[in-house]
């Protein structure tokens, strides 16, 4: 188990290189002058001079040859300095500390509905089989399958602000600082996050349920003059969740990639508008940062995942 | 045992993510109560147009349009103290009034605000000029040396008398850009200015800027300059105490850095409010600042301000009252606009005109739109300037709010008026004159050997998006008419720039900002060629027009410049290189309970809300 561990923690290394070069070469040779982005501000109104671009340039390092920004960059990075963003000059380390919290805040909120939701949905589906409430709980797993998130985000403030008159309190703050606030600021769009999540989760749960329910244990169980309730919530549905957990696992990549979006429209100062923030001003330092980043997430997880197989069943073992 | 172990695991899992959940929680401040909403509407207006008085003492005029349907008060209304003010921002990063990475809103709407200016457009007119830290000041006979009187008793935020040396540190902020602050928005300035240090950082012989006193400062201009003085007005040029600055300026790394809230570099201000506290990315909030040097001001308790980059978030947060006003900067369509009114009664809407020149750009350089001289390529390009009807390009790319824009219309009603303008080639009204125009220039392609079984092929470099993409369309749809099939090749700014700057194109539309209140403006930052420092990249400058321009950059006189100016107009209205179409202008909805404010001219004015009170 260490050693596979250990293995896949070392694949991390080539992989993030591997991302690393991608995204540093690709960002340096699509077409525009960042420099000129820059400084003709945000709509393109500002003057700048042709001595201004040059400066600028020079200031950036951009007239170095790109391998020689590459191996720069890269040297810092491992040194453990991100660099600073081109357009404010702040330190990207220091931002992203700032927004990770956030964003880290956001996806546990949006991991607890997506389990408050699915979960008991997949259950009460899985019982009532083919019966109209099947159906509709059906119809909501597969109506937050065919929704992407920003659609769901934008119906959200929509209804929330012309049908209810209401929005969260802008300003953003931790949930240890003021827990009501907070709660306002992340309840929607741990929501919107975690909508889609939620129908992949209901389907599997109520597939995995479906399918432990016929085994002969649970007929046993029930042989046994073992109430229903009890049947099902301590001897089914325990060995249901296992793959629903994994599945759930999996699903942590797609909550952090989601919240670019989400984070940009419920105004939530989090990793993942910071990237939409970078990607507009083309501020290449933190953008290499936050893809690199997000390709952590998505190694990460799925090296949590394996594990938290193995660990919950101890009949897997890897390596 | 199985369940047992899945069970306790489970748990652990659990705790887990409540650790990561503990550690992921960092500072933050209180949220924003709901503001009040109130009373009327009004529609936006044209701009009226201000005539600058001849110069005398410090009497440099600046003409200043201001489209600012703000309802007058009743004369029982009494100014009211207290409450605070919520407003959007697209992004909060940066803190040094002289850095132009700044965020471009909260850096122009924190001018009047919480920074200062020497010189400034009075609030409530929005025309002419009156000092702020500046009490009076002088001209010297041959217009080149201005010298300023501070005013009395200014004090700054941290409590520090303000003197001249202040000023002093602000000049060589923008002259001589000290360790690379940026201060590109601030750009008349510089041009304007003689140089202060040498090579070696010592003062130069008859310097930039020069202290007199405690209480007086020089500062010498290259040459006489009749737009120094809306140059000091303009909405990005302002003075704080050096207290800061200086130990930026002089830091031996030799890299200019951005002031730090957090160490408590936002003290050295003078404006009506003071700097309250801050999360980057996040909120920026300013106090009332009690010893502000205009007696009684501000009313307000303090502004507010959120970043907010999404505008359906905007929208949102406006209708349910988290915000009173929009950000300093374009925040809302006009379909959000409506929507907004539609559902906030009592909102008011200024049209603010954000000066600035908007055209399709033509490359002159090569066939078949150049050079200029060749008859067919004079003649193609007058037929595109009669077959542009800029009424139509309003309708279809700025939902009919734009403002007419050829060179010197918006502020210059002495140049021009905007019947005159209407009267000239190709800027005529829709309806018959434009009909006949459009005819002239059917004729004119005919004769050039176009037709519908022989039509021009061209191309325009167009934004990817919005207004840019709209009025590009805008023009395929008019030149379609005269035999011309444009290709509208959609691009971002950074990809087309790097067309540009290789003057690989045909047809371009641009829209530029004007950083302040005069003609001159235009000419820096638009008329003369790229290769100049400005925005014109048809390759093309009218022979005898350099000229013509610095003749009239040193009358101080309207009078005297006017009919120069006009020269210039018709002689690049002339020659159909840019063809001047429409600027939209900028809604800014705030909560009808606003009082004593009236808007500003983007970029031409600050955005102080010292005079604003709420009616209860």
């Amino acid at each position: 188990m260490r050693k596979y561990v250990l293995r896949r923690l070392l694949l991390f290394i080539p992989t993030l290189i591997g991302v690393s070069m991608a995204v540093f070469t690709l960002l340096r040779i699509i077409p525009g002058d960042i420099a000129a982005l820059i400084l003709s501000g945000p709509s393109g109104e500002l003057t700048y001079t042709q001595e201004d671009v040059d400066e600028l340039r020079e200031e950036m390092g951009l007239n170095n040859p790109i391998y020689i920004q590459y191996l720069n960059w890269m040297s810092e990075l491992l040194r453990g300095d991100l660099g600073n963003s081109f357009v404010t000059k702040l330190s990207i380390g220091e931002q992203v500390r700032r927004q990770l919290p956030i964003t880290m805040q956001l996806a546990f909120f949006s991991m607890i509905v997506i389990s408050v939701i699915s979960i008991p949905i997949g259950v009460l589906a899985a019982v009532k089989q083919d019966s109209a409430i099947d159906y509709l709980l059906r119809s909501f797993a597969i109506l937050g399958l065919a929704m992407p998130s920003f659609f769901v985000a934008l119906l959200v403030v929509l209804i929330l602000s012309v049908g209810l008159h209401w929005s969260a309190p802008l300003g953003f703050v931790s949930l240890w600082n003021d827990p009501i606030t907070s709660f306002q600021q992340l309840f929607f769009p741990a929501i919107a996050l975690g909508f889609a999540s939620s129908g992949l989760l209901v389907r599997m749960t109520r597939a995995q349920l479906l399918e432990v329910l016929r085994e002969d244990y649970v007929r046993t169980a029930r042989a046994k003059g073992l109430a229903e309730g009890a049947v099902i919530l301590r001897h089914a549905v325990r060995n249901a969740l296992l793959p629903v957990i994994t599945i759930g696992g999996t699903q942590i990549g797609f909550l952090f990639s989601g919240t670019v979006i989400i984070e940009t429209i419920f105004n939530i100062p989090g990793v993942g508008r910071g990237l939409i923030s970078a990607l507009n001003s083309r501020d290449l330092p933190a953008i290499q940062v936050y893809i690199i980043y997000f390709a952590g997430i998505a190694l990460v997880s799925n090296l949590i995942v394996d594990l938290m197989y193995a660990w919950l069943d101890p009949r897997i073992r890897y390596g | 045992m199985f369940s047992i172990t899945l069970l306790r695991r489970l748990i652990a899992v659990g705790m887990a993510a409540g650790l990561l959940t503990v550690i992921a929680c960092g500072s933050s401040e209180e949220a924003a109560a709901p503001a009040a909403t109130a009373t009327p509407t009004s529609l936006p207006a044209l701009p009226t147009i201000a005539v600058a008085a001849p110069a005398a003492t410090p009497t440099v005029a600046v003409a200043a349009p201001a489209a600012t349907p703000t309802p007058k008060p009743p004369a029982a209304d009494k100014a009211v103290y207290g409450g605070r003010i919520g407003k959007s921002e697209t992004v909060i990063t940066v803190f040094d009034p002289h850095n132009s990475r700044a965020g471009y809103g909260l850096q122009l709407g924190m001018v009047g605000n919480l920074f200062s200016q020497l010189v400034r457009v009075p609030l409530d007119t929005r025309t002419g000029v009156e000092g702020d830290l500046a009490e009076s000041w002088s001209i010297s006979a041959d217009g080149s040396e201005y010298t300023f009187n501070i005013r009395d008793g200014v004090v700054d935020h941290d409590g520090n008398p303000l003197t001249a040396d202040d000023i002093y540190a602000n000049m060589v902020r923008y002259v001589e850009r000290p360790n690379g602050v940026s201060v590109r928005r601030q750009g008349c300035v510089r041009n304007y200015v003689n140089s202060i240090l040498d090579e070696n950082g010592k003062t130069e012989a008859s310097p930039g800027a020069e202290v007199l006193s405690d209480d007086s400062i020089i500062i010498r201009l290259a040459g006489p300059r009749a737009a120094f003085i809306p140059c000091m007005t303009g909405g990005f040029v302002m003075f704080h105490a050096d207290t800061y600055i200086k130990g930026i300026d002089a830091d031996a790394s030799g890299e200019n850095r951005d002031l730090d809230p957090s160490k408590g570099e936002l003290g050295g201000e003078f404006g009506p409010f003071k700097f309250s506290s801050v999360e980057i990315n996040n909120f920026f909030k300013v106090d009332k600042n009690p010893n502000y040097y205009r007696d009684g001001l501000p009313y307000l308790d303090g502004i507010d301000i959120y970043e907010v980059p999404d505008e359906t978030a905007r929208v949102a947060a406006f209708k349910t009252g988290r915000i009173d006003t929009s950000c300093t900067w374009v925040c809302f369509s006009k379909a959000n606009v409506e929507s907004i009114e539609k559902d906030v009664p009592g909102t008011v809407t200024p049209a603010l005109v954000a000066i600035g020149y908007r055209s399709y750009q033509i490359n002159t350089r090569n066939a078949p739109f150049g050079p200029v001289g060749n008859p067919d390529a004079d003649n193609l390009r007058k037929a595109i300037n009669l077959a542009v009807s800029r009424d139509v390009v309003n309708k279809l790319a700025f939902d009919g709010i734009g403002f007419l824009s050829p060179p010197y219309y918006i502020g210059w009603d002495w140049i021009h008026t905007e019947d005159e303008w209407r009267a000239m080639e190709g800027y005529a009204r829709a309806g018959a004159k434009k009909d006949a125009e459009i005819a002239q220039a059917k004729t004119i392609m005919e004769g050039l050997g176009y037709g519908p079984n022989n039509r021009l092929k061209t191309s325009s470099l167009s934004a990817t998006a919005g207004q840019g993409l709209r009025e590009n369309e805008a023009l395929q749809s008019m030149l379609s008419e005269i035999y011309i099939d444009i290709e509208v090749i959609k691009m971002d700014w950074a990809t087309r720039s790097a067309r540009l700057e290789g003057f690989d194109f045909e047809i371009f539309s641009d829209s530029v900002g004007a950083p302040f209140v005069d003609p001159d403006a235009y000419h820096t930052n638009i008329f003369f060629l790229f290769e100049d420092g400005s925005r014109n990249r048809t390759g093309y400058l009218p022979a005898g027009w350099k000229a013509l321009h610095d003749k009239q950059t040193v009358l101080n006189s309207p009078a005297e410049r006017a009919p120069i100016l006009r020269e210039m107009a018709a002689m690049t209205i002339k020659d159909n290189f840019m063809l001047g179409t429409v600027r939209p202008a900028v809604q800014q909805p705030h909560r009808g309970n606003w009082r004593g404010y009236v808007a500003p001219v983007l970029d031409g004015s600050n955005f102080s809300f010292e005079e604003l009170w709420l009616a209860p």
